[in-house]
């Protein structure tokens, strides 16, 4: 009964998705200020979640560098948290994993999407080619943080192929933030009103005058037209993600305000959506743990049904450029519902990879955050600092709550940097084996550190917070503890 | 910020500290760092004095995070220069002239060094 109902739910939301992006047009509308994402609450992943992801073998967190083009590779991979809150406090977390796969023979002969076309306000006709790409999208969870008396939920692992129209993601979002980012200013200067429409059909006279009056206004080129009309396939595009999941459309729908909704999709009638853009604004790379010539925006818009505010959603959009292109360059969107702010849920890409061996070599990954690549001197020098190898938890590693799975910041605190920058004398560059997930596996991870620290010959063996989750963390009664603690120092026998 | 329940007991604190001292009496290549006394230090802000250099009461808090934990990066050069400061007074053969005390000489150059490791990345993909 339980499944039926679930899966009831998800024809229904899977209808009024497709309704939302076979009817979903894009209007301009600068005074639109509402952001959502000023209010971006950013929920660090509950332990069961990290450990989750740590069992099932899942890429390390981390984004890999951008690359040209607009093709994914099989094996290109997008990591995303979901978190869904709800009244009370209460938050559910999910781990969504897509991974490129290569098409099966069924999906190589099945019938390809219909290119997009896209009538403007400035007049005119615009079409948008469809490429697919088939997709592997593992969902694990709810999981949620240890409460006296709730009762966890029960965890799901559920996997399934889904096509990604990656020819309308590739579009993305961030060429029309920075053209809206001009308007917002031009008319904040020039006070000079108007909007840009886009939708499926031909708008009529008197609004294409209109428009095309305000594309003069704003000096709005063909491309940067082509870049706003874009924004509807790839929001379809986008959607066209959540459509396939069960998981994700079914959160979603819960954050959805749209009873009135439900009862014209059940009657069958098509309800008019429209999606407005409001003013997006310049965002700073580094906060996204994104390369530093990124271009990156807070992103508003509002979707209407039926003239009511349904979904206000608030985005940071990047380039759409490999592997970023698997959500079509949206690094983060928090969905609330318009009417009760205290439903909404945040999607966060924390891992975007290439398939290649750029995946095996993340940049932040414990094992490789060691000092500058280049040895200070091959020689050996006889010091006793010649060959410093770091082990330990989270503080060798480096860690700071606003990136828990790590970053650009997170370089900031890797405690080889300063022994590096300490030294006065030539020496080999340190290796820092450190794991900030040292406290889910302390005994394994402690003793593939010890491993690897005899492999690199070490004069010198410095484990600052080693020993801490020998002694502290959860599970365990003080005698316990202490049985631990003398594994850990068991561990440490191993280095002469 | 670590629960309750992620705590040892005062007791089980202090066992696993004297068991610590007596594993490393029997090993003479093994340094152990006092950190209680440097957290203890710097979460009442009193004053940090190492090799001459001094950082005042009322300027230490800033080395450790809001989760009073993870050092920040200030933290970081303090923390590297406390531990290799017990290294070098332990007859390790590390010359004094061999480091840079100065933790804020310390943190100068390891940020530098990664700005420029960052701005080789951006070059890299930007050729």
């Amino acid at each position: 009964m339980e499944s039926k109902t679930v899966q009831q739910q998800y024809q229904r939301g899977r209808r009024l998705l497709g309704a939302l992006v076979a009817c979903s047009w894009v209007l301009l509308a600068p005074g639109l200020r509402g952001d959502a994402t000023n209010e971006l609450k950013y929920v660090p992943p509950c332990r069961a979640l990290s450990a989750a992801a740590l069992a099932n073998h899942l890429p390390q967190p981390g984004f890999d560098a951008p690359a040209d083009g607009s093709a994914l590779d099989p094996g290109d991979s997008a990591t995303i948290l979901v978190t869904q809150f709800e009244k009370g406090g209460h938050h559910n977390q999910w781990l969504i994993y897509l991974e490129v796969v290569p098409p099966t023979e069924r999906e190589r002969a099945s019938r390809e999407n219909q290119p997009k076309t896209i009538y403007t306000t400035f007049g005119h006709k615009l079409e948008f080619a469809s490429a697919r790409t088939f997709v592997k999208v593992r969902t694990l969870g709810p999981f949620v943080e240890p409460e006296p008396n709730r009762h966890p939920p029960l965890v799901e692992d559920e996997s399934a192929r889904v096509a990604l129209d990656t020819g309308f993601l590739s579009l993305g979002f961030d060429r029309a933030a920075a053209l809206l980012c001009r308007v917002h200013q031009f008319q904040s200067d020039a006070k000079i009103q108007g909007s840009f429409g886009a939708g499926e059909s031909p708008f009529p006279k008197a609004q294409v005058a209109a428009g095309r009056q305000f594309a003069a206004a704003y000096h709005i080129t063909d491309a940067e037209e082509r870049a706003l009309a874009g924004m509807s396939p790839a929001l379809q595009g986008y959607f066209g993600l959540a459509e396939e999941t069960p998981v994700l459309n079914k959160i979603l729908f819960k954050v959805f305000d749209a009873p009135s909704v439900w009862s014209l999709v059940r009657a069958g009638h098509m309800p008019s959506v429209a999606i407005a853009a409001g003013a997006p604004t310049p965002a700073d790379p580094g906060d996204w743990r994104l390369p530093p010539t990124s271009p990156v925006f807070r992103f508003p818009w509002t979707i209407a049904i039926n003239g009511h505010p349904a979904l206000e959603l608030g985005a940071i959009v990047t380039a759409p450029r490999p592997p970023f292109l698997l959500t079509g360059g949206v690094v983060s969107l928090l969905a609330a519902n318009p009417n009760d702010k205290k439903k909404y849920l945040t999607l966060y890409v924390v891992g975007a990879r290439h398939g290649g061996g750029a995946a095996n070599q993340a940049p932040d990954s414990p094992a490789l955050a060691a000092g500058p690549p280049e040895a200070k001197s091959p020689e050996e020098s006889g010091s006793p600092c010649d060959r410093i190898v770091l082990i330990g938890a989270s503080v060798t590693h480096g860690f700071t709550a606003s990136e828990p799975f790590g970053g650009t910041n997170t370089a900031h605190y890797n405690l080889d940097r300063y022994f590096d920058a300490a030294l006065r004398i030539p020496h080999h560059s340190i290796s820092n084996f450190g794991n900030s997930f040292f406290f889910l596996q302390a005994d394994s991870l402690g003793e593939q550190q010890i491993e690897r620290a005899l492999e690199a010959k070490p004069t010198l063996v410095v484990g600052v917070d080693f020993l801490f989750w020998f002694c502290y963390g959860k599970g365990f009664d003080e005698k316990a503890r202490l049985q631990h603690f003398e594994k850990g120092l068991q561990l440490l026998e191993a280095i002469p | 910020m670590l629960s309750a329940a992620e705590m040892p007991s005062v007791e089980t604190l202090a066992a696993a500290n004297r068991r610590l001292k007596e594993w490393v009496a029997k090993r003479p290549r093994v340094q152990v760092v006092p950190l209680s006394k440097f957290m203890r230090t710097v979460m009442a802000n009193q004053a940090l004095a190492m090799r001459g250099f001094v950082l005042p009461a009322g300027k230490t808090r800033r080395l450790i995070q809001d989760d009073k934990l993870h050092p920040t990066a200030p933290g970081c050069a303090t923390l590297a220069l406390t531990i290799l400061d017990a290294f070098q007074s332990s007859a390790s053969g590390l010359a004094e002239s061999a480091v840079y005390w100065d933790a804020q000489k310390v943190l100068s150059r390891a940020l530098e060094t990664l700005r420029q490791e960052q701005a080789t990345a951006v070059k890299k993909e930007n050729p």
